[in-house]
């Protein structure tokens, strides 16, 4: 994958002119004390422009590429894919995941680039392990073998979720698919618990728990326990619970199963603001159109491996999303050949 | 090829299959797009149905088959569960093997003997199958009618079919062979015999009929909001029953041994002992109250299937009853979150305490605790024994209480993993709002032992050792659950429900911490010993300080143990959680 600098769905992310690529967060250079930004950093688009403007940092410090983990011989993409594209938001490196003796591991060396600003789509058939590599990213679930590196602000360095796991996790806000919730609370009280986990003032949590509410348009039911909730509004009120630290990255694994098409037109519509502030988002999903809509970058995933990633326009070359995928995960032929009998009677 | 195939719907499904053929790509010519294959395009013709009713012994049949399936996957799912199961039933068949060769000596004794002890065993065992599912929160869910109801199921077949499924399974085994057992002790008399065997057919029916009708009117209970309340009635009712039957026993088992006959023969008019007298009767031509009794059973045990089914037939119509209700009270603001230190281990207090509220699990454990206080109360007697041991118990039963949490947490337990909550936050929180509610609790049972036994001199070494199985034993539950946890039910399922892979061994276990508890309260238990022996004051006042003080450095330690191994382990806690159903 070549640098999307001029592909139309991510405009966002173009480099300031002249900045000649970014600087890298490289943990082996940059200073744990560096002071960071009172103001918010990913105001601008093009956010690492006003960034190295403040750098504390002499500016020729760093190796001219953004990750220093990513291997050449797993990720080749990666290397040309960082010199166009800002830091990186999550870099999974060849994670592994075996459960019990089987065989086959249910995730085998997937590495996946997420670039700082991005709206990521991770697709994959039922089972492809979408659910388990981004359990062993967030934390869930610990990998057999492999790393996952999460980046925060701007000038963060990279952190390893398995090795740092308390600063790491604080960066993210995910959204597990099919846990439960602490459902016997109120669904205002479970966003502020989420909220006072997190150590945050208390104050600050009940303003952004109503703000969240609004947008979540859940004013209604704010005050009702979360297990009388449908299961749209159950996904709505733990994705505000994934929000309220404002992490720089929200992994969300199918946010929008179960959710109206309205709440998921608000959700989405916030969900673009928040990328475009500089947050990044990575979504699973198995609904294509809704990933080709909705995000600019996208991996493919089947059988615990990654059979592409990039941009949306280099992955589907042309083709939509579904033909594409379809042509990478195949199978396509056998669908339903076995179901003759499958009619009314 | 593929129109052929729609066009010849009579045609037998292997020649169908073998129509599609490897290399035989059908649809080519008329649908293009494989992913629309033809037998799934709107046909008019009208093909034999394939569905048709199999009448409820074929259902009774499949359904137990469907138990004998899922006890065999449970069993085979993790050693452990497999080898807990063959303990647990290894005990069960020595106690059976005991009552069998009871039994067998029991034929050789008079008639009357036979009888009276037919009556009284008959009883308990129909006592146990019907009351266990509902006071032990043992109730069997595999054949749980809202996971059938989307199949066309007649409602007699579901109750054949759980009727059936109750044998299978160790409790249904040991009774069919126990019952078998009951038929040798009438070998003093031929007609007797004969007739046992009827009657065991029936003795049996009630125990399991009559175990599914509590579980199927205890299910429909327990969808409702006042579950509590009625589960809380049922057990106080019972335990007040009991306390009488008790204190008899303590005034002396030789008078308990003259009752017996006059018991025997009450019970032998009711549905519990009726028919346990009938060989009894036929053997000394007893012809007409035999007639009464049999009438009695099947009165019974019609009766129970009538409200089996109804029950069966509420809870089928029910089956997504709960998701869809939506009858909580709007709550204004964030309740006990406001009332909390704003960090994390407040924060987990004011959740989990928000739970002891809020969460059957969690209420249905407290309700033990009015139970077991009136069964001590009525127990004590003249000596007040049992009074000094309440509120030891009630201090461990509540410390014991926290084990559950992680488990009862399910993957609702992720959010403490993602936030990142520090694992000793974690384990403290639980903690507070674990002392909040217990302290009141053990505070009143020392208020019940002062009435009773009027101790006011042995107040602070009281104190002081309940502290130290309060404190002390909270430590070490909290170490303990941060690295085992064993199953519970999942949230939003009832309290009686069980879950999957619970076997004797969990209960070793839990029996193995409490010891565990006890003997680290050992120090200050000493000490109230002493001053009671000895009567100086010294000693009692020795006992708070040592049971506080242990308690406290115990507590303090286990949080901080606990903690370290959470953080350490928590990704894991949370895959051994997520997979209790």
């Amino acid at each position: 994958m070549s640098s999307p600098v001029n592909g139309p769905t991510t405009p966002r992310r173009e480099p300031a002119p002249g900045a000649g690529g970014p600087v890298a967060n490289d943990p082996s250079t940059e200073q744990q004390g560096t002071p960071r930004h009172a103001t918010p950093q990913y105001a601008a688009p093009g956010d690492s422009a006003p960034h190295y403007a403040t750098s504390h940092r002499a500016p020729g410090s760093a190796p001219q590429h953004a990750a220093p983990h990513a291997t050449a011989q797993h990720a080749p993409r990666d290397a040309a894919q960082h010199s166009g594209t800002g830091t990186t938001a999550l870099a999974v490196r060849d994670l592994t995941k075996f459960y019990g003796q089987s065989g086959r591991p249910a995730a085998d060396h997937v590495n996946l680039t997420v670039p700082r600003g991005s709206f990521y789509g991770l697709v994959g058939r039922n089972g492809a392990g979408k659910t388990t590599t981004l359990s062993m990213a967030t934390g869930l679930l610990r990998p057999s073998a492999g790393s996952v590196l999460v980046g925060g602000g701007s000038r963060d360095e990279l952190l390893d979720v398995w090795r740092d796991p308390v600063t790491a996790k604080r960066r993210m806000g995910v959204l597990p698919d099919g846990a439960h919730l602490f459902d016997r609370l109120t669904g205002r009280q479970l966003v502020t618990y989420s909220g006072l986990l997190r150590g945050m003032d208390r104050d600050l949590v009940a303003q952004r728990t109503e703000d969240l509410i609004v947008a979540m348009d859940l004013q209604d039911a704010a005050g009702r326990q979360v297990q009388d909730y449908s299961a749209g509004m159950t996904k709505k009120i733990a994705l505000a619970a994934a929000m309220i630290h404002a992490p720089s990255l929200l992994v969300l694994d199918e946010p929008f199963e179960s959710v109206d098409p309205v709440s998921a037109a608000n959700i989405r519509s916030l969900l673009h603001q928040y990328t475009n502030s500089g947050g990044t988002v990575v979504v699973s999903s198995h609904v294509m159109d809704l990933v080709q809509r909705m995000c600019d970058h996208v991996a493919v995933m089947d059988q615990g491996r990654v059979l592409a990633q990039g941009t949306m326009d280099e992955v589907c070359a042309g083709m939509s999303l579904e033909d594409r995928f379809v042509s990478f995960v195949g199978g396509r032929t056998e669908a339903g050949e076995g179901l003759q009998w499958l009619r009314p009677e | 090829m593929a129109a052929s195939r729609v066009n010849d719907p009579h045609e037998s499904p292997a020649s169908r299959h073998l129509d599609t053929a490897p290399g035989d790509v059908p649809g080519q010519d008329v649908a293009p797009d494989a992913a629309v294959p033809a037998s799934v395009r709107p046909s008019h013709g009208s093909g034999e149905p394939v569905t048709r009713n199999i009448g409820p012994f074929e259902e009774a049949r499949r359904l137990a088959g469907l138990k004998w399936r899922i006890l065999i996957n449970t069993l085979t799912r993790s050693t452990w569960i497999l080898v807990g199961t063959i303990l647990g039933g290894l005990y069960a068949l020595f106690i059976v093997g005991m009552a069998l060769t009871a039994l067998f000596a029991l034929g050789s004794e008079a008639l009357e003997t036979v009888i009276i002890a037919s009556v009284l065993v008959g009883s308990l065992l129909l006592m146990g199958w019907w009351l266990v599912p509902l006071v032990s929160s043992k109730a069997d869910s595999t054949l749980d009618p809202s996971r059938l109801a989307l199949f066309p199921l007649s409602t007699t077949g579901l109750v054949a079919g759980q009727v059936v499924g109750a044998v299978i399974g160790i409790p249904g085994v040991l009774t069919v062979i126990a019952l078998l057992g009951w038929l040798f002790s009438w070998r003093g008399s031929t007609t007797a015999l004969v007739a046992a065997i009827p009657c065991a057919i029936i003795g049996a029916l009630l125990a399991f009929v009559g175990s599914r009708c509590v579980t199927a009117l205890g299910a429909n209970f327990a969808k409702g909001r006042r579950t509590n309340e009625i589960i809380s009635m049922v057990v106080l009712v019972l335990v007040v029953l009991l306390g009488p039957l008790i204190s008899l026993f303590a005034t002396g088992l030789g008078q308990v041994w003259q009752m017996l006959p006059t018991w025997a023969g009450v019970l032998a008019w009711t549905p519990l002992g009726a028919i346990w007298a009938v060989p009894g009767d036929v053997a000394s031509g007893h012809w007409l109250a035999a007639l009464a009794r049999i009438a009695i059973s099947l009165v019974t045990l019609v009766v129970l299937v009538v409200a089996t089914r109804a029950g069966l037939r509420r809870a089928l119509g029910d089956a997504a009853g709960g998701a869809a209700r939506a009858t909580s009270r709007a709550q204004e603001g964030v309740g006990l979150f406001d009332r909390f230190p704003a960090n994390q281990w407040g924060a987990v207090a004011a959740r989990c305490l928000t739970y002891w509220r809020k969460d059957p699990r969690y209420s249905a454990s407290l309700l033990m605790i009015p139970a077991i206080g009136a069964a001590f109360w009525f127990i004590a007697g003249d000596s007040g024994f049992s009074l000094w041991a309440l509120p030891l118990f009630v201090s461990l039963l509540m410390a014991y209480a926290i084990s559950a949490d992680v488990s009862y947490d399910n993957t609702a337990f992720s959010l403490h993993v993602l936030a990142p909550v520090s694992g000793r936050a974690d384990r403290l929180g639980r903690v507070v709002a674990m002392l909040i509610v217990a302290v009141p609790l053990v505070l009143l049972s020392i208020v019940l032992w002062l009435v009773g036994v009027q101790r006011w001199d042995a107040l602070p070494a009281m104190v002081g050792v309940c502290a130290g199985i309060l404190l002390g034993g909270a430590g070490v539950v909290s170490v303990v659950s941060a690295r085992y946890t064993y199953p519970t039910p999942p949230p939003g399922a009832s309290p009686m429900k069980t879950p999957q892979g619970f076997t004797i061994l969990n209960l070793v276990v839990q029996f193995v911490i409490m010891g565990l508890m006890a003997l680290l309260a050992l120090p200050a238990g000493i000490l109230l010993i002493v001053y009671l022996v000895t009567g100086a004051a010294l000693w009692g006042w020795l006992a708070l300080v040592v049971g506080i003080v242990e308690g406290l450095v115990l507590l303090w330690i286990g949080v901080r143990m606990g903690g370290k191994w959470l953080d350490a382990r928590g990704p894991e806690l949370l895959q051994e959680v997520a997979a209790y159903r």
